[in-house]
């Protein structure tokens, strides 16, 4: 995967204007934004899935446009093929976890699923674990599963990237372990490339290749996650 | 007493259906774009829009009269080009309703548009459905229940409309004649017989509708 970015945006409340210069490059296949809450991580994801629209600047994913203001392109997410795992999952709670697995499989205004189409979700269902509940409803799962059930509608659309913001802070401290090492072997499986946000020093040595350090809406460092000392380093910045 | 009570009843369904109808499909235009888009004079429009719940139905009828009459600006245009008026016609009395009992489906869905968490319509999108799909299959089937109430609401309060649609459509015995005005006329003629029927009449189709829209209404998931 490569991915470079360079977009500016202005974000304007009734109290404060925050201001966002992010630029970065990238072709590694676990990138990991990290910063304090407020520093613009979940907005940049956001700008690049094509659900936030920068005021300027460049978007490329593997060397296609999907944003690029001085030419006018701004490729609609739909589109975009990037997966995107919002930090509260963001299910559709009046649709089952058939319904919301299969939901980008037919496009229609019905969204009706043939034959073929139930059985890939059944057999999504299957590969992550929650086929017995196929039949229940989002606000029936408990936390880890409600994290697979948008995991696995995520990568039904077959991304060529996912963006997951936060996955694992609306998560039991005690299930965060054993879920890196599922992301992991989801990523590894399905060969998608992808980008985390997190706040926790421990996401990163588990996740990341390349780590990119965000604050107040500037990227302050990009570095490869293979020192300890660098780990530490950060960690003392995060207490910061 | 029946055949007396038959007409208006009739007639008043079918008023309050046609206008419910009306003010459900427009509501629900006007308040998914109120929700949505931000434009300049949103606000104004919104008031505007809220303005028949809070008005003397009489001022609203006059209101109708200025505009809709066959020497207003639209009326005076329809009756010159088409000979066409609303004025003492049933439909007259559709398009008054329409007009009072749209506050309550605005007001609602504009609400449960509202309620919708943005992230579960971006979600759809990232997912590859079109901007129509997502209407269709989040939005609508999320605020639903906003609508549905509203609309109860609204058709109530269509049935039970008396000033306004007195202005524009008058009093006339199986025309334009709806319970509420059959029941007015029962009184000042002194039939308190076929007042009482009238209101009892009434007030059945009312608990009726309620008890009904309670059942649609309960939470499926």
């Amino acid at each position: 995967m490569r991915v470079r970015i360079d977009i500016g945006k202005t974000l304007r409340t009734e109290h404060r204007t925050f201001d966002l210069r992010i630029q970065f490059e990238s072709s590694d296949d676990r990138l990991v934004v990290f910063g304090p809450s407020g520093s613009g991580k979940s907005v940049t994801l956001q700008c690049m899935a094509g659900i936030m629209r920068p005021d300027q600047g460049v978007i490329e994913v593997n060397g296609r446009t999907l944003f690029d203001s001085a030419a006018g392109v701004d490729v609609p997410s739909r589109l975009r093929r990037i997966g995107y795992v919002f930090q509260d999952y963001a299910l559709f709670p009046h649709l089952d976890v058939t319904g919301n697995v299969g939901f980008g499989l037919n496009r229609g205004i019905r969204g009706r699923l043939d034959a073929q189409q139930r059985q890939a979700v059944t057999a999504q269902l299957e590969l992550f674990e929650i086929a017995h509940l196929a039949q229940s409803y989002p606000r029936q799962l408990s936390g880890g599963q409600r994290q697979r059930v948008a995991l696995a509608r995520a990568l039904m659309a077959r991304p060529e990237l996912l963006l997951l913001d936060e996955p694992l802070s609306a998560l039991d401290p005690m299930l965060r372990e054993r879920v890196r090492r599922e992301l992991l072997a989801i990523r590894a499986r399905f060969d998608v490339p992808m980008i985390v946000i997190t706040h926790d020093p421990s996401d990163v040595e588990a996740l990341a290749e390349r780590l990119v350090l965000f604050d107040q809406g500037r990227v302050t460092k990009v570095m490869a996650v293979d020192h300890w000392s660098e780990l530490q380093a950060m960690s003392s910045l995060y207490e910061k | 007493m029946l055949d007396k009570a038959v007409v208006p009843l009739l007639l008043t369904l079918k008023v309050a259906g046609w206008a419910t109808l009306s003010a459900l499909v427009l509501g629900v235009a006007l308040a998914y774009l109120t929700a949505r888009l931000s434009f300049r004079g949103r606000e104004l429009l919104d008031a505007t829009l809220t303005l028949p719940m809070v008005m003397p139905p009489t001022v609203l009828g006059y209101y109708l009269i200025v505009v809709m009459g066959r020497n207003g600006w639209l009326g005076g245009w329809l009756w010159q080009n088409f000979g066409i008026t609303l004025m003492f016609t049933w439909q007259g009395a559709v398009f008054a309703a329409a007009i009072v009992a749209l506050p309550l489906v605005y007001k609602g869905a504009r609400a449960a548009f509202e309620a919708v968490d943005a992230h579960t319509e971006n979600a759809a999108r990232t997912l590859g459905v079109s901007g129509t799909g997502v209407f269709f299959r989040v939005t609508l089937p999320l605020a639903w229940r906003g609508i549905l109430a509203g609309t109860m609401l609204a058709f109530a309060r269509a049935m039970g409309e008396f000033g306004a649609t007195l202005m524009v459509a008058g009093n006339i015995p199986g025309r334009t004649q709806t319970l509420s005005l059959a029941i007015y006329d029962a009184v000042q003629a002194g039939q308190d017989d076929l007042a009482n029927f009238l209101v009892v009449l009434t007030s059945l189709v009312c608990i009726a509708i309620l008890m009904g829209s309670g059942r649609l209404l309960k939470p499926r998931y």
